[in-house]
């Protein structure tokens, strides 16, 4: 990398913060807001495909990094890299399907939150591992989104609950 | 076949509502600071994606209100984490601005699990509608 691209890219350490705030922020507010009727939030399409476009921005900023460094950089970031994407699509895929959850039939709504469950799981192992690749670990950025976790985790925990809760209605016709 | 949110529990009388912390069943309405609710319906109005993000703490008997935009990571978690509240202690819900132009409040939140409410994402629906009418009362 250039002197003057490392001084362009905000630092790894914040990218790799930033989209753990927002996938956490994915498994709180993302799942409530695909549980709230449109008819009674005007905003909520608006807010997830906010979240969701901040999310690929700073996936595609992380990326930029890794390939921008990929030549001073040990050959294991680039299945990092892939890893990173798979995981980060998986579950914005999963949260689109999930914003249509009355629409869809009981059985892709289960699937759908299952994978984002694991979209979740696997993009923060992407993050401590990408973490880890560039001596980050000890940052206190990655203490404090280590320590938040098991509460998230919890979180879609509950949604699985709900899911198993949630009596099955009929879609409405030509739906 | 689609899944619905249509569960019902049954009501429970207000004044039973559990206490986690083990404080005095709360006799008087939720406190409601005027100031929040105003300051969501500001954020909602510029930018309905801006919702307002509501947390009712058991103990103390206060709603404490921000929009979601104002929270880090963004959700009732964060919430709590930054009031220094204990996520146990406290029930979720959310103010939205509907397409009519007119605000809602939804008795959702991941905070409400395991509350006795219909579904893990809902409080008790008494509890809810002493809140809702809190916050109603307060201006929104």
């Amino acid at each position: 990398m250039t002197k003057e691209t490392e001084q362009s890219q905000p630092p790894i350490g914040k990218l790799l913060a930033d989209l753990a705030n927002e996938i956490d922020g994915i498994a709180d507010f993302g799942v409530t807001a695909c549980l709230i009727d449109e008819g009674n939030w005007a905003g909520r399409h608006g807010y997830i495909v906010q979240r969701c476009g901040e999310v690929c921005l700073t996936v595609g900023s992380i990326v930029a990094f890794i390939d921008q460094s990929a030549v001073a950089s040990p050959p294991h970031l680039l299945p990092l890299r892939s890893d990173l994407v798979a995981g980060s699509d998986q579950l914005l895929n999963a949260l689109s399907s999930l914003e249509h959850f009355r629409t869809l039939p009981a059985e892709a709504t289960r699937s759908a939150a299952e994978s984002l469950r694991a979209g979740w799981e696997a993009t923060h192992q992407s993050i401590t591992q990408l973490a880890a690749a560039f001596g980050l670990l000890d940052e206190s950025w990655c203490s404090e989104v280590r320590e938040r976790q098991d509460a998230y985790r919890n979180g879609l925990e509950g949604l699985m609950t709900w899911l198993r809760e949630a009596s099955i209605a009929p879609c409405p016709p030509g739906q | 076949m689609g899944l619905s949110l249509t569960a019902q529990a049954e009501p429970e009388p207000v004044h039973n509502m559990s206490q986690p912390s083990g404080q005095p069943t709360p006799t008087s309405p939720p406190l409601v600071d005027g100031n929040e609710v105003q300051a969501v319906k500001t954020a909602s109005r510029a930018n309905p994606s801006d919702t307002g993000v509501g947390v009712y703490h058991i103990p103390t008997n206060r709603v404490h209100l921000i929009p979601i935009s104002q929270t880090h990571p963004y959700g009732h978690t964060a919430f709590v984490r930054q009031l220094g509240l204990t996520p146990a202690d406290c029930r979720g819900f959310v103010i939205a601005l509907a397409p009519g132009g007119q605000f809602v409040v939804e008795n959702i939140s991941g905070l409400n699990r395991g509350s006795g409410g219909a579904t893990s994402f809902q409080m008790p629906q008494p509890l809810f509608d002493g809140l809702k009418r809190a916050v109603i009362a307060a201006g929104l």
